[in-house]
C-alpha cells in the first residue's frame, strides 16, 4: 500500500502540517517556481511538476503546498493503487440494536447492519478543503486516477452508488491539487492519460543552477562554502560528461558534502579517504554488468581525473 | 344573568349568582338566604384550601422536574472538565459536516512535515 499515512477508521482524519526545515533554502529560482506556481493555483488550476529525479519535485510541490496554507493530504502513487485507495470504500458493518421498554408491558426490538464507508484522502481533501500532493502519480495504473477528472474539471466527486446518500461531493472552494511525476523513470511507471495531462499545468523541472545547488548542499550539509563549491562543481562535471546509467544529482553533492563534513574530512583529491567516497557515491552510477567492465574502468579513471582538477 | 357558553359546572347559575339578586325585604328571605350564603362561604373555603394545597404541591413538583432538567441536561452536554460520560454522542454525518462549514477547529488531526 503506497498510502503515506493511513486515514483513521474511527475518528478525525489525519492530514499534514508542512513546514520548511531550519536549513530550507529559497534562492531565486525556487521562488520564481514557486510563484508561477502559486498563481496557477490560485487561479484554480492543479499544478504539474515534471522532471527527472534529484530535481527536487516532491520538496517543491510541499513548499508550494505550504505557502497555501491548507493541511496536505500527501499520496504516493503505486502500481497497486486503486480508485479505493484515492476517495475511500465499504470497510466492515456497522451494527445497532435498539431495545425500548418505553412503556414497561411492552418490549420492542430493533436491529440492523449497514456498511460502513470510510473516506480516503481524495474524498477528505475534497469535502475539507485541503491541499493535495500526489507525489509520483504516473507510479499509479492510469484508471485508478480516473476519478481526478471530475474533481479537477467539474469540481465534483462522484462516489461509488449505493455506498452512500450523498454519492456526489461538491469539491470544497479551498482544495488544491499539485501532481509530480518523472517522465524519465523507466521502472514501475505509466503513461499519463491525456485527459488528466490536460487538465494539468504542467511545470518541467531541470537541475537547480549552479548557485542553488551549493546553497543547498551547504545547507543539508554544513561544509564550508569554498569545500561545497568544488564538490558541487565535481557532480555537476560529472553529470555533464554523459558517463553514466544514472544521472548523478544533488543527492550526491548532498551525500559527499554531508559524510566529508560527518568524517572532519577536507574535499581534497590528496586524501584517499574523501577520494573513496566520492567514487563510492558517483561509481555507482553505472550499471553494474561484466560487459560494462571497460567501461567502469574508464569511468573511474575520468571520475579521479574530475576529483584531481576540482579538488586539488 | 344568561350565560352564553357554559364551559364548566361553574358556569351554571346557581347559588353562587344570588348576590345578585335584590334585597330580601322579608324576614324569612333574609334568613334563608344567610343560611345559603354561609354555606356557600364554608364550601369556596374549602374549596380555597383544596387549591392551595394543589398550588404548593404543584410548585414543589416544578422544582423537582427543574432539577432533573438540569441534570440531564449536563448528562447531554457534559462540561469539558467532566470526562467521558455514558450518553452517546450525536454525531454529525460527514454530509452535514461539509455543509455546516465546521471541523476546521477540531474535523482532523494534524501531522507536522518539515521539507
Amino acid at each position: 500500500m503506497a498510502v503515506a499515512a493511513r486515514t483513521m477508521v474511527e475518528g478525525a482524519p489525519t492530514a499534514l502540517s508542512v513546514r520548511p526545515r531550519p536549513d530550507f533554502v529559497e534562492t531565486p529560482t525556487v521562488r520564481e517556481l514557486t510563484g508561477r506556481a502559486l498563481a496557477y493555483l490560485a487561479a484554480g488550476f492543479p499544478v504539474h511538476f515534471r522532471g527527472p529525479a534529484g530535481t527536487g519535485k516532491t520538496t517543491l510541490a510541499l513548499h508550494v503546498a505550504a505557502q497555501l496554507g491548507r493541511p496536505v493530504m500527501l499520496i504516493a502513487g503505486d502500481e497497486e493503487f486503486a480508485t479505493s485507495d484515492l476517495i475511500g470504500g465499504q470497510y466492515g458493518y456497522r451494527y445497532r440494536k435498539v431495545v425500548d421498554r418505553f412503556i414497561h408491558s411492552v418490549l420492542k426490538y430493533e436491529e440492523d447492519a449497514t456498511q460502513r464507508w470510510v473516506d480516503h484522502r481524495l474524498t477528505t481533501a475534497c469535502r475539507e478543503g485541503f491541499t493535495l500532493v500526489y507525489d509520483e502519480f504516473t507510479r499509479s495504473r492510469p484508471e485508478a486516477n480516473n476519478v481526478l477528472l471530475a474533481v479537477l474539471e467539474e469540481r465534483l466527486l462522484v462516489l461509488p452508488t449505493m455506498s452512500r446518500d450523498d454519492a456526489y461531493i461538491k469539491v470544497h472552494p479551498d482544495f488544491r491539487a499539485i501532481f509530480t511525476s518523472n517522465p524519465q523513470e523507466y521502472a514501475g511507471v505509466h503513461e499519463a492519460q491525456d485527459a488528466l495531462s490536460d487538465r494539468l499545468v504542467t511545470i518541467d523541472l531541470e537541475y537547480y543552477d549552479r548557485e542553488t545547488e551549493i546553497a543547498i548542499t551547504a545547507a543539508r550539509s554544513g561544509l564550508p562554502s569554498e569545500g561545497v563549491n568544488r564538490i558541487v562543481d565535481l557532480v555537476r562535471d560529472f553529470r555533464a560528461s554523459g558517463e553514466y546509467d544514472q544521472t548523478p544529482t544533488l543527492r550526491a553533492c548532498i551525500a559527499i558534502a554531508r559524510v566529508t563534513a560527518m568524517q572532519g574530512l577536507q574535499p581534497s583529491a590528496q586524501d584517499p579517504r574523501f577520494v573513496r567516497i566520492c567514487l563510492d557515491l558517483l561509481e555507482s552510477k553505472t550499471a553494474f554488468t561484466s560487459q560494462a567492465r571497460e567501461r567502469r574502468a574508464q569511468q573511474r579513471k575520468m571520475l579521479l581525473s574530475l576529483i584531481e582538477h576540482h579538488c586539488s | 344573568m344568561k350565560i352564553k357558553d357554559i364551559k364548566s359546572m361553574r358556569d351554571i347559575p346557581t347559588i353562587q349568582r344570588l348576590h345578585n339578586r335584590s334585597v330580601p325585604t322579608t324576614r324569612e328571605q333574609a334568613v334563608t338566604e344567610l343560611a345559603h350564603l354561609e354555606h356557600e362561604k364554608a364550601r369556596l373555603e374549602r374549596e380555597l384550601n383544596i387549591w392551595s394545597i394543589n398550588q404548593k404541591k404543584t410548585e414543589s413538583r416544578i422544582q423537582q422536574v427543574e432539577g432533573r432538567l438540569a441534570l440531564l441536561q449536563r448528562v447531554l452536554d457534559p462540561p469539558a472538565a467532566d470526562g467521558p460520560t455514558k450518553c452517546a454522542k450525536v454525531r454529525q454525518s460527514p454530509t452535514e459536516k461539509a455543509n455546516s462549514g465546521e471541523g476546521e477547529a477540531q474535523g482532523w488531526r494534524e501531522i507536522p512535515l518539515e521539507y
